[in-house]
């Protein structure tokens, strides 16, 4: 009874659902923008063990957000997740220039599983406050992008201290996903 | 050598640039895994909370004889291991990223592995200042070191015990075992324990009740100038393992009303649409389907729990089915699921909320926040046979289709939701853990009974209960099996429970109770009945035939003599379900044999340590009875030894006289 009535709601109101998940080498910073998306604060974050889960409700759009560790040994967990995301948001250290290759092949080994084919890329140029940092352009290129013809993707620059950068982010994933659930 | 406690200590960190590691394993590696290992260790979140305990099990793909491997030695070389470990986050602002996440885990062959947290907590805290192997070999050799000298007490005798908390219950046995810690010092003095000769009801030996908690040995390990006390428990099963709270298992899921929302699944609802959650979860364990426990964001101990409880839910506390705890997973994560997926009918806790949407994982999922449980849409179906339908159609009974007048009325009725409204008036009126853990002992004892006399019925033979082959005596004594209040009753039980029976008896359960069951009756040391039987006719104080009772008592005093003969029958009579006041029934019977034989069977208890105990425990009405009786008997056989003279005497002098 519940549910019907909540997503006849939903309907009228234009709720959408979005599964998204989070991944990018570690210290990329992706726990410190899911609580400044979640909280709007600056927390102080520490390596995720496992994951972090939360929901974030931004512009009628409910965002479910899975954020898991990016350490080297755990990244085979990562393809767990795959099933049911629409959304990948993958964070850059814009500051890291020694692992830039490191995160593209990361990256394309994630959207080359079946599972993510269907899904919208975000990328994050993160930590654009430090100096040095590769510029979104830079970061496009670097991440071999003009190759991917199929699927939606954005580059955008961010910092997660301040939270610039993130909404927008956000903005550009639910004005394409695919009329939702 | 004296055995090992403790085999392995492991100690895993969480590396800031490259993840989970295993760093140590003393004294030797025990698995090559390190990776799972290491990501076991570190359960998920614990970047989240300062400490959380979590437990899982190594060395679980054991051979089975049914499985086309060796015979049933015992796996000695790679016994089941119980492992106990602790996670710390310590936050430190001076250093890279913030934090440092340690974990120390203690391998272990004993069941009762919570003893070792108070010393596992130093021993972590140690690691974190002095971060070398030394402090795990430090750890090692003290929990090894920790004196372990219990009394050493038969199954029987642990089941007698674990129904009563009675302070002199196997007294003799705790000397026993206090003087052999001691024997280093003085010349052994032989514990004097069965001389109580003689009908004086309520002495015990010496009368040495110390201040002491019967159902505990205790000891100390210590560690680091620091004596821990340990107090190991004494009268658990063998399946019960660590600490945990059935009673917390069941108030959990038994909020939510019944778990309906599925196609009918003839292993799991046995109660139809209104099948209690708990019974649910119940055959979801006894038919062997994969459970999963989800508590998202919670500690791993937590869900640890709850697969603790689950295992002595389905093995009956551990007392009846085996099988379960080496096919639990009290915690496992996204690292340990290539291997879980490969494992039958596993039992396994989780805290990554991931598992309720993969549906293809698991048969049942228990969510410990909400309480609810869940069928997958996935489970592969099992209709009732003939049928595909849901709940609603109007199903006709097979097989024993005899009498329909009870079953037109309810015909799902297997008496399960009386017994769950029993059990949860029975914890609302704050029975404790193990009232509750004995009831779901007798449940699932009883649910093995009716699988035997099914087995009967529909294979005309059965291993995995007593009956005329294996006890062809038994005619004599009542029978055996299970005790109806009528016939339609006992075919109504044995119709309404064929669905579960029949996926129960292609589990591991059932195939490791029939070895169980074949080497019980090669040991068993009353031969000639089913006391178990013999008992509950006894206590459903119907009326007997006088003749059968005649028998039985005879039976009694003449089966039940040597001291194991004497504990397996006790076994069967716990404390506290009133002990022997149904034997003593025997003294207030119209026919004088048997207050004769039932007197001087309770004689011979009565100079039985642990007969003396039960003796006791009899009220006072049973005891006075009994006293009165066995004075009487004795004065009526000297009477009768006098008269006998007498006549003799009064017989010569009459032939004198005629003569």
């Amino acid at each position: 009874m519940g549910i019907p009535l909540s997503k006849a709601i939903a309907k009228i109101f234009g709720n959408k659902e979005m599964r998204i998940l989070m991944l990018g080498l570690d210290a990329a910073g992706k726990t410190t923008i899911l609580y400044k998306l979640k909280l709007n604060q600056s927390v102080t974050t520490i390596p995720t063990v496992g994951f972090n889960v939360e929901t974030v409700v931004y512009k009628n759009v409910k965002f479910n957000v899975w954020d898991v560790g990016g350490q080297d040994k755990i990244r085979p967990l990562w393809r767990h997740y795959y099933t049911g995301t629409q959304g990948l948001i993958f964070v850059i250290d814009s500051q890291d220039r020694d692992r830039i290759d490191e995160a593209r092949q990361e990256l394309h080994r994630i959207i080359s599983d079946r599972e993510m084919k269907d899904c919208l890329l975000l990328v994050f140029a993160n930590k654009q406050d430090l100096p040095g940092a590769m510029t979104p352009a830079e970061v496009t290129e670097r991440l071999q992008l003009d190759t991917m013809r199929e699927r939606p993707w954005y580059v955008h620059p961010s910092c997660a201290t301040t939270g610039e950068g993130l909404f927008e982010g956000l903005n550009w994933m639910s004005q394409n996903v695919k009329s939702a659930k | 050598m004296a055995p090992q406690h403790v085999t392995t200590i492991l100690l895993a960190e969480f590396d800031i640039d490259q993840g989970s590691v295993l760093t140590h394993q003393y004294p030797t590696n025990i698995t090559s895994d390190n990776h799972v290992l290491a990501e076991l260790m570190l359960p998920d979140g614990a970047h989240l909370r300062s400490e959380d305990w979590t437990i899982f099990f190594l060395n679980q793909a054991k051979s089975a004889p049914w499985n086309g491997n060796k015979a049933l030695t015992e796996n000695t070389e790679n016994p089941l291991l119980y492992v106990l470990n602790l996670v710390r986050t310590n936050h430190d602002a001076s250093i890279r990223r913030g934090a440092t996440v340690k974990a120390m885990a203690i391998c272990t062959t004993h069941q009762y592995l919570h003893v070792y947290k108070p010393v596992l907590l130093l021993a972590l805290e140690n690691y974190f200042k002095n971060p070398t192997i030394e402090v795990l070999k430090t750890l090692y050799e003290s929990v090894n070191s920790m004196e372990l000298n219990p009394p050493d007490l038969s199954p029987y005798e642990r089941t007698i015990l674990r129904s009563a908390d009675n302070k002199e219950l196997f007294i003799e046995k705790f000397e026993a075992a206090a003087n052999e810690d001691a024997a280093a010092q003085a010349s052994p003095t032989k514990v004097d324990m069965s001389q109580g000769l003689g009908i004086v009801v309520g002495q015990t030996p010496g009368g040495k009740a110390k201040n002491r908690d019967c159902q505990f040995y205790e000891t100390k390990i210590v560690y680091d100038g620091i004596k821990i006390p340990i107090r190991v428990p004494l009268s658990i099963n063998p399946e019960e393992v660590g600490e945990f709270s059935l009673i917390r298992l069941i108030s959990t899921f038994s909020g939510s009303s019944s778990p309906s929302n599925h196609p009918y699944h003839a292993h799991l609802d046995s109660n139809g649409p209104s099948t209690h959650p708990i019974m649910l979860l119940m055959n979801a364990l006894l038919t062997g389907k994969r459970v999963v426990f989800l508590g998202n964001g919670h500690p791993a101990g937590d869900v640890a729990n709850y697969v603790l409880a689950a295992c002595a839910l389905g093995s009956g506390c551990g007392g009846v089915l085996r099988g379960f705890p080496e096919r639990a997973y009290p915690y496992t994560n996204l690292a340990g699921i290539d291997h879980l997926l490969t494992c039958k009918g596993f039992i396994a806790g989780v805290t990554n909320q991931l598992f309720e949407d993969r549906t293809a994982w698991w048969d049942v999922l228990c969510n410990i926040d909400t309480g609810k449980i869940t069928v997958s849409k996935d489970i592969a179906p099992m209709p009732a046979p003939g049928t595909t339908g849901y709940y609603d159609d109007t199903r006709p009974l097979q097989l024993f289709g005899g009498n329909t007048v009870a079953q037109s009325s309810s015909k799902y009725d297997t008496g399960d939701n009386e017994f769950m409204a029993e059990i949860l008036n029975a914890i609302q009126a704050h029975y404790g853990e193990m009232a509750i853990r004995a009831k779901f002992q007798e449940y699932v004892a009883r649910f093995v009974q009716l699988a035997s006399l099914y087995e009967e019925q529909v294979y005309s033979q059965t291993t995995i209960g007593l009956n005329k082959t294996n006890t062809p005596e038994s005619a004599k004594y009542l029978g055996t099996g299970l005790v109806f209040m009528d016939e339609t009753t006992r075919s109504k039980e044995v119709s309404v429970n064929s669905s579960r029976i029949e996926g129960w008896r292609l589990t591991t359960s059932y195939k490791y109770l029939q070895e169980d069951h074949k080497a019980w009756l090669a040991t068993r040391t009353i031969r000639c009945m089913d006391v178990k039987r013999v008992i509950s006719l006894l206590k459903l104080a119907r009326a007997l035939p006088q003749q059968d009772v005649s028998v039985l008592f005879r039976g009694f005093l003449q089966n039940i003599v040597t001291d194991k003969q004497i504990i397996e029958f006790l076994s069967c009579l716990p404390l506290s379900q009133g002990g022997l006041f149904c034997v003593a029934y025997g003294l207030f019977h119209p026919i004088a044999s048997v207050r004769s034989d039932t007197v001087a069977f309770l004689n011979r208890l009565n100079q039985h340590p642990t007969g003396r105990v039960y003796i006791k425990s009899l009220n006072r009405f049973e005891r006075n009875t009994y006293e009165r009786l066995a004075r009487e008997l004795t004065q009526q056989m000297e009477n009768s030894i006098k008269h006998h003279q007498h006549v003799r005497q009064a017989r010569l002098s009459s032939t004198g006289h005629l003569g």
